[in-house]
């Protein structure tokens, strides 16, 4: 028979987890260092398979250093990337030597403690995921570390190993328990030490300013900017709205003027039809918030302040994804007083640019308007985001020479040629489009979607105009390999919603339902829009009675439950119940010596003897009944309900 | 049962707390997810250590023969009850005790599935009645965090034979020679020989006479010999004059097992008793229960 060192999977799953850790270290730790610890990491491969290994003094004075660097260089803003790079440093250094026991479990202590540091950096679910597979290796490991404490050269026969796997029952049943822990773990509305590290996220190309050209790669990005629990509306409304720039210096636009503003009391959003949306926003946005244009209602757990040009900026720092809860209109905004000198702003720009401009003035404002989309329309201006035309002059290149480029060359183009000719105008950064997910009912944008469209000011209202070729940013997926991913997506989203978006708020609406319903008072309030929890509660209190009920009845006939009786009044039932299938009924005053003489069947009669006689030095000498003994009148028992007797026959 | 939690279970608390203070502090959801991971490992561990030393049963078997100061092997059985999970690493500690000293033995059964048998070495102190206490089972299992044991309460006794001992220079003048109405008979084959014979079944073949056997072809013959008269033996408790009484009942006991080994029919005269000389099995485990249990309670 094949037998397998137990010591050799230990190392296996070891190695396996410790490659897992520092992989993970990768977007959190220098390169330099991660270089280095991978080839520590095969250099602990080498050693391993040669058996040689290095002296445990020169790891202990190398880790020693390490600490004593992370001590000396470490301050609160870079806490948690010293952290990880020492930790994982310690842990290649520890897989270059000799592993007893205690090395294993010090092994994965730094690997523990590494995946908690890389928490931080991780929002997908993979990495979920990936935690719940560690946990498992971890689980196993820890036992196979039980074995080899025992004996260093414990062998198993290969058929009796899936055994250990048996093991694996404590994470697996950890996993329903972790949730009922997860969901009642005391938690803070805000950090008691702030230790700065939810700045650790990815970042975006999204930034308070908007320079031409430079943006092309964000757009060919697949990351998830946010995904938006809606209603589905028509394509052409789904604009994002970011931030609102004014100022251009003839290569980037920047926001130029904040003006707070309540949306609260504006008077005119009332009558338009308000948008809900839910929304989830993955990575930061340089803490300008993502709504549906135009928002008027916003709430969320955190501070923030709302322009005047509609940007709605957070500020305080946070940890993402932020959930927020917004109600947009999707027509135009009311009248509004500006002080048009702000959104007439130019740099120096070529004569050539003005003369384009004045062409295009039409008789009133809106047909400059129409007049200068018209322009971008039919004078061959095409959509690029490959070779752009980067130069000193990048606007008047597009405009008069290249004729292609992105939404930020158009947008620029049309904002300036609206400004030559006095109309206000301003840019707008933001996403467009989206995919639909049909099943979790919500917009999914990403970061290809990130665009760029102006707002004019006709008519004492902000207008939005996007002269950018329609058809480039995709809507709906149509092919099966997108129709999974929307799949794959729908179980990150809930993993969002649920898992990491999980707060102080939602804990204690949690555990105000649950007081709801065993309140008096609140379960009478209770509405008819809360229909179905009533039902909820109404199933559950006619299942917690007939549980009641139910187990009120097996009190009733054996003085107490039958789970927590002693073996020998178990048994006893057990013998009972059996006999009674066989017409033998004891009644209550009855003795068990009275009942025997009842039983006619010789056979019967010389097993129930013997379940009897033994089972009265348990009833009546006051001993509990062995494990032993109860299995072998069980034996009886069987041997009993075996016996093919005449009478039940008949 | 009890429970001691190990330095390694102790670090795990303090780990524990640690990831919780992080997690409510930063408010990170998945440090949540990994404290309530080791909050339930921590609770799930202790149920599964807790089944794991449930329903198993445990028997000793002593051998019927085992004398005082002498290794004797004892056979542990271990049963699992439970139907499906195993009990894993298994530690099993008991007490051998005599009248004035006890031992202490331990060991482990890695894997338990339905039941294992472990042979174990033990070294019984004194003759007597032994006493099989302080039986616990115990294990680390699942990770070493903490160790449970469970008291047994299992309290067996079997019967330890003195210690024999060879005391050649004055045993002769104590074994008086014993007149008895009818003469001890030895075995079949252990006088002169006496003729040649058919084959007879049960006769050892160490009496084939394979030389007559060829010569008489098909019928095998075998060699008969004359029975031989033995003097038997009786040992007088009494006077066999040796100060100290240990010494003096294992030699009486030396004296027993080698007269029987030999065929020799030995009796003996204790306490009042009297054991008529004979060779049976019984017959020597009642004079040596006699020796064991003499001035033991």
């Amino acid at each position: 028979m094949k037998e397998i060192k137990l010591k050799n999977l230990l190392l296996f799953f070891t190695y396996l987890i410790s490659l897992i850790c520092i992989l993970l270290t990768f977007k959190a730790i220098d390169k330099f260092y991660f270089s280095i610890i991978i080839f520590l990491f095969f250099i602990s491969l080498f050693f391993e398979k040669h058996q040689k290994f290095c002296p445990r003094l020169f790891i202990n004075i190398m880790g020693i250093v390490f600490i004593l660097i992370f001590l000396f260089t470490t301050n609160l803003s870079n806490l948690l990337e010293n952290s990880l790079k020492t930790l994982t440093f310690l842990l290649s250094l520890k897989l270059l030597e000799d592993k007893k026991v205690r090395d294993y479990l010090e092994i994965y202590l730094l690997c523990f403690l590494i995946l908690a540091g890389c928490s931080y950096f991780y929002t997908n679910i993979f990495f979920f995921l990936l935690l719940i597979g560690i946990l498992f290796l971890l689980n196993t490991s820890l036992f196979l570390c039980l074995y080899i404490l025992e004996d260093q050269n414990f062998i198993i026969p290969s058929k009796k190993l899936l055994k250990i796997f048996y093991i694996n029952f404590i994470p697996f049943f950890s996993l329903f328990l972790s949730s009922i822990f997860f969901i009642f773990l005391p938690r803070l509305s805000s950090p008691l030490f702030n230790l700065n590290i939810e700045e650790r996220e990815a970042k975006t190309g999204f930034s308070d300013q908007v320079t031409i050209g430079i943006f092309s790669k964000i757009q060919e990005s697949n990351s998830i900017v946010l995904r938006v629990e809606m209603e589905k509306i028509d394509f052409e409304y789904l604009y994002w709205r970011g931030i609102t720039l004014d100022y251009f210096d003839g290569k980037s636009w920047t926001k130029s003027k904040e003006n707070t503003l309540n949306f609260h009391t504006l008077p005119h959003f009332f009558n338009n039809t308000k948008i809900k949306q839910t929304i989830y926003l993955n990575l930061p946005q340089e803490n300008y918030l993502l709504t549906l244009d135009k928002p008027i209602i916003i709430s969320g757990n955190f501070q923030y302040d709302k322009d005047s040009d509609l940007s709605i900026k957070i500020l305080e720092t946070k940890t993402y994804p932020v959930r927020y809860y917004v109600y947009s209109v999707i027509s135009d905004i009311g009248e509004e007083k500006i002080n048009k000198k702000n959104f007439l702003q130019l740099p120096q720009l070529r004569r050539e640019v003005e003369e384009l401009a004045k062409n295009l003035k039409g008789k009133s404002e809106e047909e400059t308007v129409k007049n200068i989309l018209k322009f971008f329309k039919e004078s061959g201006f095409k959509y690029s985001l490959k070779n752009l035309p980067i130069s000193t002059y990048p606007l008047e290149d597009f405009l008069l020479k290249y004729k292609y480029g992105n939404c930020e060359y158009f947008a620029s183009a049309m904002a300036v040629l609206l400004r030559i000719n006095g109309i206000p105008a301003r840019l707008v950064a933001g996403y467009k489009g989206g995919e639909y997910n049909e099943w979790g009912k919500y917009y999914l944008v990403r970061e290809k979607n990130a665009h760029t469209w102006v707002e004019v000011y006709l008519n004492g209202r902000w207008k939005r105009y996007d002269p950018t070729p329609s058809g480039i940013i995709l809507t709906q997926p149509s092919f099966f390999k997108e129709k999974i991913i929307f799949v794959l997506d729908l179980i990150n989203y809930y993993y969002h919603k649920f898992i990491l978006d999980y707060n102080l708020q939602l804990q204690v609406k949690i555990l105000k339902t649950f007081k709801d319903y065993f309140t008096k008072e609140d379960i009478k309030t209770i509405s008819i829009q809360t229909f179905n929890k009533t039902l909820l509660l109404k199933i559950f209190l006619v299942l917690f009675f007939i549980v009641i009920i139910y187990l009120s009845y097996l009190n009733f006939k054996h003085k107490t439950f039958q789970f927590f009786l002693p073996l020998e009044r178990k048994i006893l039932i057990k013998f009972l119940k059996t006999l009674k299938k066989f017409g033998y009924h004891k009644k209550e005053e009855e003795g068990l010596e009275e009942f025997l003489e009842k039983i006619k069947d010789p056979f019967l009669r010389e097993k129930s003897k013997k379940i009897i006689e033994i089972l009265e030095i348990y009833l009546y000498k006051d001993q509990t009944m062995d494990i032993e003994t109860y299995q072998r009148l069980k034996e009886f028992l069987k041997e009993i309900e075996n016996f093919n007797y005449p009478y039940v026959k008949s | 049962m009890q429970l001691k939690i190990t330095k390694i279970g102790f670090l795990y608390i303090f780990l524990t707390i640690l990831l919780g203070i992080s997690a409510i502090n930063t408010g990170n959801n998945l440090l949540f997810v990994l404290v309530s991971f080791l909050l339930s490992f921590m609770l799930l561990s202790g149920w599964f250590a807790k089944l794991n030393l449930r329903w198993l049963q445990i028997s000793f078997s002593f051998p019927e023969e085992c004398y005082a100061q002498l290794p004797t092997l004892i056979k542990i059985t271990l049963i699992n009850h439970k139907k499906i999970i195993p009990s894993f690493l298994v530690k099993l500690e008991f007490q051998i005790k005599g009248s004035k000293d006890s031992s202490s033995y331990s060991t482990t059964f890695f894997l338990l599935e339905k039941n294992s048998e472990k042979i174990l070495s033990i070294l019984p102190l004194e003759r007597g009645y032994n006493y099989l206490e302080r039986v616990v089972i115990f294990s680390n299992f699942p990770f070493n965090f903490f160790v449970l044991k469970k008291y047994l309460k299992i309290k067996e006794k079997f019967l330890v034979f003195p210690k024999p001992m060879n005391c050649t220079d004055f045993s002769e003048e104590f074994i008086h020679p014993y007149r008895s109405e009818k003469p001890y008979l030895s075995g079949e084959g252990s006088g002169e020989f006496k003729e040649i014979k058919d084959y007879l079944p049960a006769v050892p073949k160490k009496y084939i006479s394979w030389k007559h056997t060829a010569r008489f072809e098909e019928t095998i013959k075998i060699k008969s010999f004359s029975q031989e008269v033995i003097n038997p033996v009786l040992i007088n408790f009494e006077q066999f004059k040796v100060q100290d009484l240990e010494k003096k009942i294992s030699c009486i006991t030396y004296l027993i097992l080698e007269n029987l080994k030999k065929g020799i029919p030995t009796g003996l005269k204790i306490n009042g008793k009297f054991f008529s000389p004979q060779v049976s099995h019984l017959h020597k485990f009642n004079m040596l229960k006699e020796l064991a249990l003499y001035e033991r309670n």
